[in-house]
């Protein structure tokens, strides 16, 4: 078989099955035709009962109406019970919140009291560490601060007695000066003196020894 | 230069040398003129020269020995001297005599008056000096004494 003749044959198949279709569409509506009295009685007798709906519906609103002002004077009678037992519930609230309160309060200063505690041993601890190693540091800092005034004393008395020194230098040197001062000041007076006694005292002949002794002294040195 | 000794030990002071040279620069510069004009009192050292009276000797020979002679003064030895008192010519001459005794050259004395001295002498030679004077004797002593007294 080949190809075409299969393609003839369904064709007529689909064919077939069209007409199928067509013909039971028709049938359909051919009995929706049939069925447009039946629907109409079924709607003149949906009008009736909906008339007959509402006026229930309108009898069930009257009670209705009664029934809810009954239910309110209820409710207002329950509001005065509930007023009642809020105040009640509330009361209990609040004990109950203070009593978890106080409860939590003894729960948070037991806490409180465990990390003070904590803390309190643990500033112990560390107090103890610092003490121990203020002390450290203090004896260290003490032979460091004994070298460091040994040092210092070792320099103010090398510094002392330098200073000492060169004091007793000056005044040396202002008492030898002072003393040059006046050696000088009683040499010039008595030279005086004596230049004016020689000067009196020696006459040319005199002058001509004295000369003569001079040169002759030269000479026998070598001097001349 | 030949000079007697004589003649050489006329020359005391350096007032004499300085006197010769000057006459010396005189007559070179007057070598034609009459020399008795120039210096009537012609030193003897000039004598011994040939250089006296109007004698005109010839130009390049005189020229010749007053440089020679002048050479040999300006290079006699000179001894600076020191004194308290003015020395009269008696006395210079003296000492020149007693210094130049034993030497072979002659020593010129150039004499000074310092009062200051007091009395001996200060001698400076050849870069060389002595104080001989008795100022730096009462020096000496004034010190050695007020330093005695208040020490």
């Amino acid at each position: 078989m080949d190809t075409l003749q299969i393609l003839l044959i369904g064709s007529i198949f689909l064919n077939l099955i069209v007409l199928l279709l067509l013909f039971s569409l028709y049938q359909t509506q051919r009995n929706l035709a049939d069925l447009t009295p039946f629907l109409r009685r079924i709607l003149k007798l949906r009008n009736r009962v909906v008339g007959k709906e509402k006026k229930v519906l309108s009898e069930a609103l009257e009670e209705s109406k009664d029934t809810v002002e009954e239910t309110l004077e209820e409710l207002k009678s329950v509001e005065d019970v509930g007023e009642q037992m809020r105040q009640e519930l509330n009361a209990k609230a609040e004990a109950l919140v203070r009593d978890t309160i106080s409860k939590d309060s003894e729960v948070f200063q037991n806490i409180i009291n465990t990390i003070t505690e904590s803390y309190k041993k643990e500033f112990e601890n560390l107090a103890q560490v610092q003490n121990s190693e203020f002390g450290k540091v203090v004896a260290g800092a003490k032979s460091s601060i004994q070298l460091e005034i040994g040092r210092l004393r070792e320099e103010l008395i090398k510094a002392t007695i330098e200073e000492r020194g060169k004091v007793n230098q000056e005044l040396s040197s202002y008492k030898e000066k002072v003393k040059n001062d006046l050696d000088q000041k009683i040499f010039l007076v008595v030279s005086d003196v004596a230049r004016e006694t020689i000067e009196q005292s020696v006459d040319t002949g005199k002058h001509e020894e004295l000369v003569l002794k001079a040169l002759e002294r030269a000479k026998n040195e070598r001097f001349l | 230069m030949q000079l007697s000794r004589e003649v050489i030990a006329k020359i005391y002071t350096t007032k004499e040398l300085n006197d010769l040279l000057y006459q010396i620069a005189k007559i070179g510069e007057s070598a034609r003129t009459n020399l008795a004009e120039v210096n009537p009192g012609v030193p003897e050292v000039l004598k011994e020269l040939g250089i006296e009276g109007n004698r005109e000797p010839p130009e390049e020979d005189l020229a010749k020995k007053l440089k020679n002679l002048k050479d040999f003064l300006v290079k006699l030895p000179k001894a600076r001297l020191e004194f308290a008192f003015e020395p009269n010519e008696e006395f210079i001459r003296k000492i020149s005599r007693l210094l130049n005794v034993g030497r072979s050259d002659h020593l010129v004395l150039e004499i000074t008056v310092k009062r200051d001295l007091l009395a001996g002498a200060t001698i400076e030679f050849m870069g060389n000096f002595r104080d001989y004077s008795y100022a730096s004797i009462l020096d000496q002593v004034v010190k050695e004494k007020v330093k005695g007294a208040f020490s």
